[in-house]
């Protein structure tokens, strides 16, 4: 059977829209679902940061398992599980059985992982920027188009979306088995497979670049889902007197103003994110390094350029973020919340242009490591935003104790000019035994 | 700003035309459902399209 690059790319990014609108679906009916157990503002808290719980772990996982065993058959088996208990739920009237059932479904959001690896496998390096760009970028906007549309579709009826959502994951399942392919050939995908150990997983936990992709992702994706649960109640704390003063009254209004303020972050983190692969690929086509300390002569040198001016960009618009805040205007907040959104997209497509060029031989395994553990800081952020008695300072303190150091040891792990790959922690020997 | 190394000329496959206007639309509609949701939200009209 016949297939192309562009058909593998539009299966994979199928597979990760709905495995991404499956994630969220919990949220989006959360309010209907707190009214039917009349669950309190605890429960409700539970239910929608057990979204996050699995996904640090299944996505190491799940990025060993898309090497092993290929891409097809790992998000077909992701899709197929999830759909199967997200049926379930919809059939489900006890709320501890729903519970456990949605954080198995919330599983279906360790398939980004999956996904990059299977594109990493058919696209050529000088346009796997916009290729992993636009497979991760529209497969994001899954859980916006979630919000949006799924409680128009379906009103207060959660039980019926759970069971639609479940039965075209299976379709897609098996669309997935039928017409994917793991490689462009057999050889490459055995070469992965062979290289897909648990020393294999040893040399990319412990590399040095492989470590700093993580935490400028950390820097990116972990600030962006953090965003997405502290902006609502940033703005109702800090712009309380403004937001009135526009004309809402009461905490339903409030909260929806507060609410339109921070999705706006969350959609241009999410659509921006294609434009900056793309923007990886021009740096490269044009051979852009304008950053000191940075490789110059790697083969793939713009390219983490680009990610560290990514990486800086999003410090100074954090910087910014507290600047506006202080100043005490919304509009400004607003538009720098806006610039801080598309320079966390830079970050995110500027990590995943790299990944599968630093680690060809294991791009499951790099992936899951990257795009992972990296979800963890998605924890910390919100904690260290809420210390202190003023809501704006929050974000400089993250700027400067957390990303500056993070940036510096990018900057120090991508100056090799020759294999930056081959530099970790765990003696060389053992790296280039696997290497 | 240039480095020592030569800037890439492969010539790309038709699907990346294709690809590039793709990944603009998703922009602008970005852009658009953003800009969209703030002058409602700023002039007091509701919030996020829907959420009146």
């Amino acid at each position: 059977m016949t297939t192309h690059k562009v058909e593998q790319l539009i299966i994979a990014t199928a597979g990760f829209f709905w495995c991404f609108l499956m994630w969220f679906s919990t949220a989006a009916f959360s309010p209907s679902i707190a009214a039917d157990y009349h669950l309190n503002i605890k429960a409700l808290g539970l239910l929608a940061s057990s979204a996050i719980w699995m996904a640090p772990a299944g996505r190491v996982l799940a990025g060993w398992a898309s090497d092993r065993f290929g891409a097809p058959r790992t998000f077909a088996c992701l899709l197929g599980g999830c759909g199967l208990i997200s049926i379930a739920s919809g059939f489900t009237t006890n709320y501890n059985v729903l519970f456990l059932e949605r954080i198995l479904v919330a599983i279906a959001g360790v398939s980004f992982v999956v996904g990059i690896q299977h594109v990493a496998q058919w696209f050529d390096a000088h346009e796997i920027g916009t290729a992993e760009g636009l497979y991760a970028g529209t497969g994001n906007a899954g859980a916006g188009a979630g919000a949006l549309v799924l409680p128009r579709l379906f009103g207060t009826n959660y039980h019926a979306a759970f069971i639609d959502l479940g039965v075209v994951a299976l379709i897609i399942a098996a669309w997935y088995l039928w017409r994917g392919r793991a490689a462009t050939s057999a050889e490459r995908k055995n070469l992965v497979r062979g290289k897909s150990g648990l020393r294999g997983t040893l040399f990319i936990w412990s590399r040095y670049i492989a470590i700093a992709l993580m935490l400028a992702y950390a820097m990116s994706f972990g600030l962006e889902i953090a965003l997405n649960a502290w902006l609502p109640g940033y703005f109702m704390r800090g712009f309380h007197k403004e937001i009135l003063a526009l004309g809402f009254h009461g905490v339903a209004g409030v909260q929806i103003a507060a609410g339109t303020f921070a999705a706006v972050a969350s959609f241009t983190a999410s659509l921006f994110r294609p434009f900056s692969g793309f923007m990886s690929d021009l740096f490269q086509r044009r051979g852009w390094a304008p950053l000191p300390f940075i490789a110059k002569t790697l083969p793939y040198a713009p390219r983490l350029h680009w990610l560290g001016v990514s990486l800086i960009l999003i410090i100074l618009a954090m910087s910014g973020l507290t600047a506006s805040g202080l100043s005490g205007s919304l509009h400004l907040s607003v538009v720098t919340l806006v610039a801080l959104g598309i320079f966390i997209s830079c970050g995110t497509g500027g990590t995943f242009a790299l990944v599968p060029l630093l680690f060809p031989d294991r791009p499951g395994s790099a992936a899951g490591f990257i795009g992972g553990v990296s979800t963890a800081a998605a924890i910390v952020y919100p904690l260290i935003f809420s210390r202190g008695e003023n809501p704006h300072i929050g974000y400089i303190c993250v700027a400067f104790f957390m990303f500056l150091p993070f940036m510096l040891f990018y900057f120090w792990a991508a100056r090799y000019e020759r294999h930056p790959e081959e530099h970790g922690l765990l003696p060389g020997r053992l790296a280039l035994d696997e290497a | 700003m240039k480095p020592n190394l030569p800037a890439e000329d492969v010539p790309h496959e038709p699907w990346y035309k294709y690809g590039v206007m793709f990944l603009f639309l998703e922009m602008a509609i970005a852009l658009a459902v953003c800009g969209y949701s703030l002058y409602l939200t700023f002039h007091g009209l509701g919030g996020f399209p829907g959420k009146h």
